[in-house]
């Protein structure tokens, strides 16, 4: 089973730490949550028949949990400060963390993670209806604060 | 400009990702485990409950002390905004002035001692600033009146004052060290003059003292006033929720519950949560967003919020219509609200620029806390003694 957690690991890890990321904004909850994602996925073996979706499942989950709990503990500077530890997408994080957190990952999962509508109704809990609506709005506002950036690039 | 999302997004392809198979093959976890959680959880809520136990025990004894069960005495000034309220038969009395040039007995101080205070009709224009407390004794406690004439109001629309007024309506900024905590609200009532409203508490006040002032601000009427009242609307939704009764809760497409201090007649395209229902906004104003989940709120448990919940607040959003002071800035404010384990959607919250700051954040802090889910009866939150 190791082995095959390895190669799930090697083929989404990556991916899933880079859309926790995202979503998030800190790099720190990224790496908690997908090691204790996969940690869990080890710990319950053949329990689980579909590791793939159920590994970015807890991995949102976690990070939701670890996202609170840190939002309460620190500060908005020593947020910004972790984010700007990550300086390639420092205003595409920004402009992420202006969405709910709801809306952040409708739009992560599926323009960054590839994922459809369904599947990240059932990562983020909810349902697809809601999903397309938060894709929707957050689509919209994703695309009005990065045109204004560019804009003032212009 | 169309902006790619899928492009934009795919840049963090570029951000390097450690490589932690090593920690998760041997297991080193950082983020605390559940029943650690759990254990934690479990021993603050014995403390809580063990706390609670004892002030409660604690405020029947010092209730049954003080002897403030005495009988209520209603006290009014018809002359000026027509305002009464309810007093201990044994507090103190003194009529004021109001401010800016009304009556000379448009308003009143209530104590629960004979204190009197010094220059309580002086020329100070400001309600806040007239009366003396020096020498005000520390277990004394104060409750002030005072009708004004507020041309800011005129000009600048306010909420009105939903009633009856609970103490967290009122502002906190403290006071002065060593001297009473002073709360105060200018209370709005549409077509009326306002009427500034103050609270004094002194360091040693006692339990019952405090909730007589609750009581007293509970007790405040003034004509034409509006009311907390439950939504029907609401809780045909499976939603309990109370509001001021000139706010406006509507279901917006079957999609969501839209709870506004304004009519929201017009939808704007606009990048805001919800329904976009900002065209109408004004500054002062707020929208809270209660969006269903495709599902009923039924069977569902009860939650009450608090700032905790809050999430980030947001800047510089650009919306609506040109107002009192050009293009409109908004401040939106997401309640990252996830009370059944994520099953349900953050409730949003939008705020005109001013608002936070004015009397409407404060309401709806107290709507945000009457809602039920699960088709509970739609009843008023109860008028809980807080601390004054």
């Amino acid at each position: 089973v190791s082995g095959e957690i390895e190669r799930l690991y090697r083929d989404q890890g990556a991916r899933l730490w880079r859309a926790l990321l995202a979503w998030s904004g800190d790099p720190e909850i990224a790496n908690d949550a997908v090691a204790e994602a996969f940690m869990q996925l080890i710990r319950r073996g053949n329990e689980v028949r579909d590791p793939q979706p159920w590994v970015w499942r807890a991995a949102f989950r976690i990070a939701a949990g670890e996202l609170k709990a840190r939002s309460r503990r620190l500060d908005t500077a020593e947020m910004a400060e972790r984010t700007a530890e990550i300086p390639e997408t420092v205003d595409l994080i920004r402009a992420l963390s202006s969405l709910s957190p709801k809306q952040r990952a409708a739009v992560v999962l599926h323009h960054y993670a590839g994922y459809p509508v369904s599947e990240i109704a059932t990562i983020i809990g909810s349902s697809s209806a809601a999903v397309r609506v938060h894709l929707s709005a957050g689509r919209k506002r994703l695309r009005s604060i990065l045109g204004e950036g560019n804009r003032d690039e212009d | 400009m169309k902006i790619d999302l899928d492009r934009q997004l795919q840049e963090l392809d570029r951000v390097s990702v450690p490589d932690q198979w090593e920690r998760i093959e041997h297991g080193e976890p950082r983020v605390p485990n559940r029943s650690s959680h759990h254990a934690t959880r479990f021993a603050s809520a014995v403390v809580i409950v063990a706390l609670f136990v004892g002030a409660i025990t604690w405020a029947g004894l010092s209730i049954r002390d003080d002897g403030t069960s005495a009988a209520w005495h209603s006290f009014g000034s018809p002359s000026s905004t027509g305002w009464t309220i309810n007093y201990p038969s044994d507090w103190h009395v003194q009529q004021l002035k109001g401010c800016g040039g009304q009556g000379n007995t448009a308003g009143a101080v209530f104590t629960n001692t004979t204190f009197t205070f010094r220059n309580p009709k002086g020329g100070a224009p400001g309600c806040g600033d007239r009366m003396v407390f020096a020498g005000f004794p520390p277990d004394g406690v104060a409750v002030a009146l005072q009708p004004q004439a507020d041309l800011a109001s005129i000009v600048i629309p306010t909420p009105s004052t939903p009633f009856p007024i609970r103490m967290a309506q009122l502002a906190n900024p403290g006071g002065i060290v060593g001297g009473p905590r002073e709360r105060y609200l200018d209370v709005q009532v549409p077509g009326r003059q306002n009427t500034f409203l103050s609270t004094f508490v002194g360091p040693h006040a006692t339990s019952a003292a405090r909730a007589a002032i609750v009581r007293m601000v509970a007790s405040l009427s003034v004509p034409g006033a509006t009311r907390w009242s439950p939504s029907e609307v609401a809780q045909a939704e499976g939603v309990a929720v109370t509001a001021p009764s000139d706010w406006h809760v509507t279901v917006h497409d079957g999609t969501g519950l839209l709870i506004t201090s304004y009519a929201p007649s017009r939808t704007q395209d606009c990048s805001v949560p919800g329904p976009n229902a900002l065209g109408d906004m004004r500054y002062a104003d707020a929208m809270i967003w209660v969006p269903f989940n495709g599902s009923t709120f039924q069977n569902v448990p009860s939650v009450s919020f608090s700032a905790a919940d809050a999430g980030p607040m947001h800047r510089g959003l650009r919306c609506g219509r040109s107002g009192f002071s050009g293009p409109a800035e908004w401040r939106d404010y997401y309640e990252s609200i996830q009370p059944f384990g994520g099953a349900y959607e953050p409730i949003e919250v939008v705020y005109g620029e001013n608002a936070l700051r004015e009397d409407t954040g404060r309401i709806v802090s107290l709507i945000l806390r009457s809602l039920r889910f699960g088709g509970a009866p739609a009843s008023p939150e109860p008028l809980t003694p807080e601390n004054p």
